[in-house]
């Protein structure tokens, strides 16, 4: 019998549309590749079978009577432990929220259901979604497909973990300075942060209300599409939600207008560049050239850049520390040390210091605007600029050491945040130790199509985004 | 950024009287005296900007900036 897991999300939507095979045996192969490894990658904090079998016999049914198909229908997701489901645990990496049930369902996972798609579990995540790195102290540790000994990074760390395991076909993660695309990225996947309102928040929970963003961790560019098309759009129940037309992204991967201009950042953005990623980077501007992209270098604006850099984490700090600050008064040993630490400065910001610093973000988009995007559509950068670090390089620092830890791993994802922007992250090669590494396009705010079809048609032309963890294989042989 | 150690604006005593009148939360002695490290680039990092921040800025510029960048040209 075929393994549907192994097919992209894509590609399975249209096997069960086209009944070729029913979502009742995708999700039997989901389930059966989960209890396999599950054990091994520790990153479902549940997994709800009998849930999952439930829906995907009723969605066979559903297609049965011949009524109308969703873009996801049938397809099995899992998602980050922090998208609310009424009355189910959501309990956001946390102690504090282990039996935590909300009384509503996020407006992304309505518009999932809407689509069709089958939810399998909850995802682990980093407490709180506070930490690049990807552990947990709450829970088993979650592993690297690609190699057990490297960090899967975070927050999202379950949902990078569960695609790229093949264990799901998709996952929503969250943004705020890199929690999508750095996970993405160490796990070989393609991970988007949409631009800053694209999606709603109403219902995720908020770590830094006004970086937070939501978005797909996907195989492939077209599957990324696919996700977008359902879960984006106007919400009025979120006020941050901005009400622009949702075009279709699948159908724009087709479409004939010119190819996005790419520019190749210089400044900033490779300034840590270890030479093995820079050499990976390399290659993969010669692919887009060869796939028919115009791609020229282009000077960003430093100072401007590393101002951002340095203001990222005020807001960051200040907007989580104003979450949490009653429950830090009365029950802050039910967080972990290291959240409890990297809370603690917020609560010590200046209210004017944290609204100077959110005044200057308009100022600041026109003028990044202004000096890249003039000649380019997408600014193409490294997603890390360091080779994935293992989990005895990134663990047991504190202070300074612990920042810079920090600061490694987000450099060049956390000042998109902070701007507004789209950004994709990219697989595109492997490094000497054997693990993936990615680019990173940024896009003009609202332009997730050139994002998409610059991506789809990179995937086109080459194979990166094909390749499996090869442990994960050896693990089911064995 | 730079921290000019012996000369930071936030010490630990600025912790701890912060503290006391607002946060309010479980502060160890070592904790509150690392603090000050991370909170003076934090706060250098809002004094750093070059660009001069006019009072009829609105932070809800970030949202139109964003609107009126993602508008497609016809």
């Amino acid at each position: 019998m075929k393994d549907w897991s192994l097919v992209s999300l894509t590609e399975c939507a249209s096997a069960i549309a086209d009944k070729v095979v029913k979502s009742r045996d995708v999700t039997e192969c989901c389930l059966d590749r989960i209890a396999r490894l599950n054990p091994l990658l520790n990153c479902f904090v549940e997994v709800d079978g009998d849930g999952a079998r439930i829906m995907a016999d009723s969605a066979d049914r559903w297609q049965g009577d011949g009524k109308p198909l969703g873009k996801l229908h049938g397809v099995p997701l899992a998602h980050k432990d922090m998208y609310y489901r009424t009355e189910r645990v959501s309990a956001c990496g946390s102690k504090l929220r282990q039996d935590w049930r909300p009384r509503y369902t996020a407006t992304a996972l309505k518009r999932l259901d809407e689509a069709g798609s089958i939810e399998l579990g909850r995802l682990v995540m980093v407490e709180f979604a506070m930490g690049p790195h990807g552990y947990n102290q709450n829970y088993a540790a979650c592993r690297n497909p690609w190699n057990l000994e490297y960090i899967p990074s975070g927050s999202s760390s379950g949902s990078g973990v569960a695609v790229s395991a093949r264990l799901v076909h998709g996952s929503l993660g969250s943004d705020t300075g890199g929690s999508i695309r750095c996970p993405a990225a160490v796990t070989g996947l393609v991970g988007l942060v949409p631009t800053y309102g694209r999606v709603s928040r109403r219902g995720a929970m908020p770590m830094s209300f006004s970086l937070d963003c939501v978005g797909p961790l996907t195989r492939t560019a077209r599957d990324c599409a696919r996700l977008l098309s359902v879960i984006a759009g106007h919400d009025p129940d979120d006020g941050s939600s901005l009400d622009a037309p949702v075009p279709d992204f699948e159908a724009a991967l087709h479409s004939d207008a010119p190819l996005p201009r790419i520019g190749v950042a210089r400044g900033y953005f490779d300034e840590a560049l270890h030479p093995e990623v820079g050499k990976v980077i390399e290659s993969a501007t010669d692919d887009l050239r060869s796939a028919g992209f115009t791609v020229q270098e282009v000077p960003v604006p430093i100072d401007l850049l590393q101002e951002i850099a340095e203001l990222h984490p005020l807001v960051m700090k200040a907007e989580g520390a104003a979450n949490h600050l009653d429950n830090m008064r009365v029950r802050q040993t039910e967080y972990t040390p290291e959240v409890g630490h990297r809370l603690h400065a917020g609560f010590f910001i200046p209210a004017a210091h944290y609204i100077r610093a959110l005044k200057l973000r308009g100022t600041y988009v026109r003028e990044f605007i202004t000096a890249v995007f003039a000649k380019v559509d997408l600014l193409l950068t490294p997603t890390l600029t360091i080779p994935v670090p293992t989990i005895e390089e990134t663990s047991g620092k504190k202070g300074k050491d612990y920042l810079d830890m920090v600061i490694a791993i987000t450099r060049n994802t956390k000042v998109v945040n902070y701007l507004g922007f789209p950004a994709l992250t990219v697989p595109c090669g492997f490094t000497s130790n054997e693990m993936p590494t990615a680019f990173q396009l940024i896009g003009r705010p609202l332009q997730e199509v050139n994002l998409l079809r610059a991506a789809d048609r990179y995937q086109t032309a080459t194979s990166w985004h094909l390749k499996e963890p090869s442990l994960v294989a050896h693990a089911l042989i064995h | 950024m730079k921290i000019v150690g012996f000369r930071m604006a936030v010490k630990g005593e600025t912790v701890r009287a912060i503290n006391s009148a607002y946060a309010k939360i479980d502060l160890s002695d070592a904790r509150t005296e690392e603090l000050p490290i991370e909170l003076e680039q934090l706060r250098l990092a809002s004094e750093m900007s070059s660009r001069w921040i006019d009072f009829d800025i609105d932070p809800f510029d970030h949202r139109v900036a964003l609107i009126r960048a993602g508008e497609v040209k016809k």
